[in-house]
């Protein structure tokens, strides 16, 4: 059995930095993508994953209200030994604090892909129209997605992304929200009360 | 007789429309739509959402780290009174007119600095670390904080009792023979306890349902017993799903709780009137 | 007033044994101490740590768009609030004092609901009528149909006066009423037998007793107003928007970058510096109304 960065995390007298899933969406795709790790090395059963799971956030020394908030938490307040992060967030805090930190890239983590849309009825309210079709067609520009890549979030653009490839890690294993079945049903499945993530971790 | 006089003086009708009026607008209703907005369940419902684990967990935490900070206002709030009271001393009247800067400082600003002051890269928190004592992300940060946002209230309550009671009352009870901590226990103390309990209540009143200064010195962890009840409501908000329902109807046991703490202060200041009658 | 003017003595400092002294000097030191470490060490942590690195930063921060959105509506949500609820002190003081009726004590316990209730609660409340399904929300609904308007009362600046309202409801009235107590209702009623209309007597009569306290139950409200965090945070969500200064404090706090985090105390030294001038004025009033009281003795 290969051991993965995320098994790393259940050793005892790690402090881990994750925030909330009750309250942050952050926190929520950190905990499917530990998830999503547990069930292909426990091959489906669920209760080793909640046991995998429930041993992780028994870890958890901080759960701050947001991704961000962890981040300061994390790096300006030197609480935990661990922060599970935005890959954005990590690469901004090590250009930040050159040498002070060491981004551990897992095998098996999960692509966040926050959807960007115009709303036809607020557009028409505001009419802005035009300014926010042009805004959503030039995020897909060759210029833009370069841009994109600068801030250290992954272009979706294929090629750019190619570009990058000393600045992201392209081998690591990425599952989507898809293999959940979608927001609502994750959400359904693990945070809402009562649901998976109150069951692992006040166990 | 006295609904006669009443009427000499202009403005009955009028001051009490405006003043129910408002009240009920920007209060009353408000706050009844917490009321109404907790009915969208069963009992049953209701039950099970403010006797979930992390609830209780919540409800502890806040009611005993403000009950502990509210006691430690007492003590460094009577002192503080009584030497501003009694003493003279260089710097006093800085102190008296800076003692209710905690009130009039933002409690979110008052909420970083002290989690920086008591993490462990700030100097106080690094004192803390040598004797084995965490501050930020700890009950003991909760405390600091509501320590802090509370004491004025303590303060405020304290000092007027003690300038009425008058210096020449302890002294006759010592040129009658009695030592000093007996003055105090028996002409002093009995004096002050209305007050002593006024401040107590209010500081705790705060302190419970307290937000801004916590937020950032608790470490927020249902585990570790450092999420408040105010959080869990903010919580259900801002969580995915934004469940209403349940932000209500933890309010709601909240509120209950204000509620009962202002029905104490009201009776024991009317035992004190009465008492002084 | 001291104490040794009432009872015609001398305070206890001229003591007759050293004794009393040493615990004098333990209690004043304990005192300071507390005082130091709790008050003065966070003031001056502000200041550091907003001029930390540098003057530059610290006033690209302070004038940066966000900051100046956020301190007009601070300033805004404040001045709103200090109106209103002056207004309310008021009649309700002039309620309170001038009458006698039944349900008095009912009412000034409603009154001082805000004093005890979380302002988280204050927030949630405003969500709960105004918000997505809101109790009141088919009223604004019509009105805005009806009307051809935009209102929106929660989420929106509408929202943040609110809920600054709520939670500084009581501050004006407190002051007011033990300084309209005290006044008595003698020299109105001598005014309204001579035929005086209500607002001539309040303006001729009134105003002139209780002008200091009630300037020191605004400076008490505005201090409150411009600090006000949890409940405003419930209905604000857009940031160079509806953010209010103490929430920009945190959306700069939370952001995680190093210079973000200087940028947060630098405006959080604005936050200090409106407190302090708050504090001062509040000195001021007391001072005066101390006065006016003194003066009305003799």
């Amino acid at each position: 059995m290969v051991t993965s960065p995320w098994d790393d995390l259940l050793k005892e007298g790690v402090d881990i930095i994750t925030p909330d899933p009750k309250s942050s969406g952050g926190a929520c795709w950190n905990f499917l993508a530990a998830w999503y790790y547990a069930d292909q090395q426990y091959g489906g059963n669920e209760a080793q994953i909640k046991e995998f799971m429930s041993a992780l956030y028994a870890n958890v020394l901080v759960m701050d209200s947001g991704a961000r908030g962890a981040t300061t938490t994390f790096v300006e307040n030197g609480q935990g030994d661990v922060l599970i992060a935005w890959e954005n967030e990590a690469l901004q805090t090590m250009a930040d604090y050159p040498g002070e930190y060491e981004i551990i890239t897992p095998s098996v983590s999960i692509l966040a892909e926050p959807s960007v849309a115009v709303v036809d009825e607020n557009v028409a309210d505001h009419g802005t129209a035009d300014v926010a079709q042009a805004y959503l067609e030039y995020l897909y520009t060759d210029e833009a997605q370069r841009l994109i890549g600068e801030y250290y979030y992954r272009p979706s653009n294929e090629e750019i992304l190619s570009e990058f490839s000393d600045v992201f890690d392209l081998d690591v294993e990425l599952c989507t929200i898809d293999d959940f079945g979608g927001w609502d049903e994750a959400y359904e499945t693990f945070f809402q009360d009562d649901a998976i993530f109150d069951e692992i971790y006040n166990n | 007789m006295r609904k006669k006089q009443n009427r000499v003086i202009p403005g009955f009708g009028l001051t009490m429309g405006i003043t129910v009026t408002t009240l009920s607008l920007l209060i009353l209703l408000p706050l009844a739509s917490v009321l109404i907005r907790s009915f969208d369940q069963t009992p049953a419902e209701f039950w099970q959402t403010i006797t979930r684990s992390n609830v209780i967990g919540a409800f502890r935490t806040s009611i005993l780290c403000a009950l502990l900070a509210a006691a430690i206002n007492c003590v460094f709030g009577l002192i503080l009174a009584w030497i501003l009271v009694r003493y003279d001393f260089p710097g006093k009247r800085l102190m008296d007119g800076m003692i209710e800067l905690p009130f009039a400082l933002p409690t979110a600003v008052a909420g970083i600095t002290l989690t920086k002051m008591y993490s462990d890269q700030g100097v106080l928190g690094q004192a803390l670390n040598r004797i084995g004592i965490q501050g930020s992300y700890t009950r003991v940060g909760l405390v600091i904080a509501l320590v802090f946002l509370g004491f004025p209230f303590v303060v405020r309550s304290f000092n007027p009792v003690l300038q009425k009671l008058p210096p020449s009352c302890d002294d006759a009870a010592l040129t009658l023979g009695a030592s000093k901590s007996f003055t105090f226990r028996h002409v002093i103390l009995p004096e002050l306890t209305p007050a002593l309990l006024t401040g107590f209540g209010l500081a705790l009143a705060r302190g419970i349902g307290e937000y801004g200064s916590v937020t950032y010195i608790s470490g927020n962890s249902a585990k570790n017993g450092t999420q408040v009840v105010s959080y869990v409501i903010m919580q259900k908000l801002n969580s995915g799903s934004a469940d209403y329902v349940g932000a209500a109807s933890i309010a709601l046991v909240l509120l209950a709780i204000s509620f009962l703490l202002m029905f104490f202060l009201n009776l024991v200041q009317w035992l004190a009137a009465r008492r002084t009658r | 007033m001291k104490p040794e003017d009432e009872y015609g003595m001398k305070p206890k400092k001229s003591g007759k044994t050293t004794r009393p002294s040493a615990v004098q000097i333990a209690l004043i030191l304990i005192g300071v101490l507390f005082f130091a470490l709790m008050l003065v060490w966070p003031l001056i942590e502000v200041l550091y740590r907003a001029l930390k690195d540098g003057w530059e930063l610290y006033w690209s921060a302070v004038t940066a768009e966000n900051t100046l959105s956020a301190l007009r509506v601070t300033l805004l949500a404040a001045v709103i609030a200090l109106l209103v609820n002056t207004f309310f002190a008021l009649a309700a003081s002039w309620l309170m004092t001038k009458f006698d009726f039944r349900g008095k004590s009912l009412l000034t316990t409603l009154i001082d609901i805000p004093f005890s209730v979380s302002p988280v609660i204050a927030g949630l409340a405003f969500i709960m009528m105004f918000g997505r399904n809101g109790l009141a929300t088919p009223v604004v609904n019509w009105i805005n149909d009806t009307f051809g308007t935009d209102i929106s009362l929660v989420f929106s600046i509408p929202g943040v006066v609110l809920a600054t309202i709520f939670v500084t409801f009581p501050y004006v009235l407190r002051e007011l009423l033990p300084a309209m107590n005290l006044q008595g209702r003698a020299e109105e009623e001598a005014a309204a037998m001579l035929g005086a209309g209500g607002l001539t007597i309040f303006r001729r009569v009134t105003l002139s007793h209780i002008k200091w306290p009630l300037i020191y139950g605004m400076v008490l409200c505005a201090a409150r107003a411009f600090g006000e965090f949890g409940a405003v945070y419930a209905v604000s969500k857009a940031r160079g928007k509806t953010f209010t200064l103490p929430l920009e404090v945190d959306a700069l706090y939370m952001s995680g970058g190093a210079e973000a985090i200087t940028q947060a105390f630098a405006v959080s030294s604005i936050l200090v510096l409106l407190a302090l001038i708050m504090l001062i004025l509040k000195n001021i009033a007391e001072w005066r109304a101390g006065k006016s009281e003194e003066q009305e003795k003799a």
